[in-house]
């Protein structure tokens, strides 16, 4: 796993000092986690403009909390579930709310999409494998667009940002990568020397 | 954990991070979301909201209804409904604070106005844009009492 810059043990003392005011200390938790909270509103297919209110929305949560958190090095995990449910809340609104025009059918379906078609990757072949990536299967891409957010986020913030076992992102995460290998290289973003037998393997047991 | 995936894993990372990464207003709003701290200020929690407590809404079409919280701090107690203008998306609050005098402020990221509490404590605002928000009160005897965030 990678979130190596960010070692056990160094979440519980910025808080601490948040708590008491340090600004500095926040926008250390703010540079930590904002990435997070991002992939988790994305994973939930959030538009650019809710999935911003949502980081918000959580952060200032955490605001009203500082100095009531049980759990400082759990820290990830409850910003990573504020963010979840306020998630859920938007996606609730919007299918309560119907569209009444194009415009606003426009502004309020989520645009994830758009933001897949409209993003910039100067390598060709990364933007190939981005839009493969977007059409994988909801369970895959979910989990996996929590997974990239940067600075790489543990597999119990993961968990907690998409309310599932713990135990389970693990292998969930390999048959996932190993099905947008085999999806990538059916439609030549990847080459097909990028397959191994445990990706071939994979695809005889089916989809996950 | 195999190295071939962990390597996979941080080239699509790389990918992720140029492609959709959080805007740096993100950034900005997140990092100005400290000094919106209130010490002074009780907190009332989010005790209700029929938006998360109401497994039906999931399942209903409905076009006019009212999203309902309620917010607890001791004796002060507000009852809050949001009504979101499906054509303008703008957001009608209405309200009744049990405990409260005076007028509620509504409180943004970035502004914060103030409606009088009628006879018993009803409020209404109306034209409100969507976004973070939270109501902030005062009890007879000068306590200053704010509510949690929440997204409307």
């Amino acid at each position: 796993m990678a979130a190596a810059t960010w070692h056990e043990g160094t979440i519980g003392p910025l808080l601490e000092a948040a708590a008491a005011g340090d600004s500095l200390a926040w926008d250390s938790l703010v540079s930590r986690f904002t990435g997070l909270l991002w992939g988790t509103a994305r994973a939930y297919r959030l538009s650019t403009a809710d999935a911003a209110d949502v980081v918000q929305t959580t952060w200032l949560r955490l605001v009203e909390n500082l100095g009531r958190i049980q759990d400082p090095e759990r820290l990830g995990g409850w910003l990573a579930t504020t963010a979840r449910r306020e998630c859920l809340v938007v996606l609730k609104k919007s299918r309560r709310e119907p569209p009444v025009g194009d415009e606003r059918w426009l502004d309020t379906v989520p645009d994830q999409r758009s933001a897949v078609d409209g993003a910039l990757l100067v390598d060709e072949r990364d933007s190939a494998l981005w839009r493969v990536f977007d059409e994988l299967p909801d369970r895959c891409r979910r989990l996996l667009r929590v997974l990239l957010a940067d600075p790489a986020p543990s597999y119990a913030e993961v968990a907690e940002a998409l309310d599932l076992p713990i135990g389970s992102i693990g292998p969930t995460r390999q048959r996932c990568l190993s099905s947008l290998r085999r999806l990538a290289v059916e439609s030549g973003a990847l080459d097909p020397g990028d397959l191994d037998l445990t990706d071939r393997t994979v695809s005889l047991g089916g989809e996950p | 954990m195999s190295q071939r995936d962990d390597d996979f894993e941080r080239r699509l990372r790389a990918m992720a991070t140029e492609a959709d990464p959080p805007p740096s207003l993100v950034y900005e709003a997140a990092r100005a979301a400290f000094s919106l701290r209130d010490l002074d200020a009780e907190l009332a929690e989010l005790v209700a909201d029929s938006l998360v407590d109401d497994p039906a809404v999931l399942t209903r079409a409905v076009v006019s209804d009212v999203r309902m919280l309620s917010f607890e701090c001791g004796d002060v107690v507000v009852e809050l409904d949001v009504e979101t203008d499906p054509l303008s998306r703008l957001v009608r609050l209405s309200g009744l604070a049990v405990g409260a005098v005076g007028a509620v402020t509504i409180v943004r990221a970035d502004d914060r106005s103030s409606v009088d509490l009628a006879d018993g404590g009803r409020f209404v605002a109306d034209g409100i844009s969507p976004g973070p928000l939270r109501l902030e009160l005062t009890t007879p005897d000068g306590r200053r009492v704010t509510t949690s965030w929440i997204h409307v």
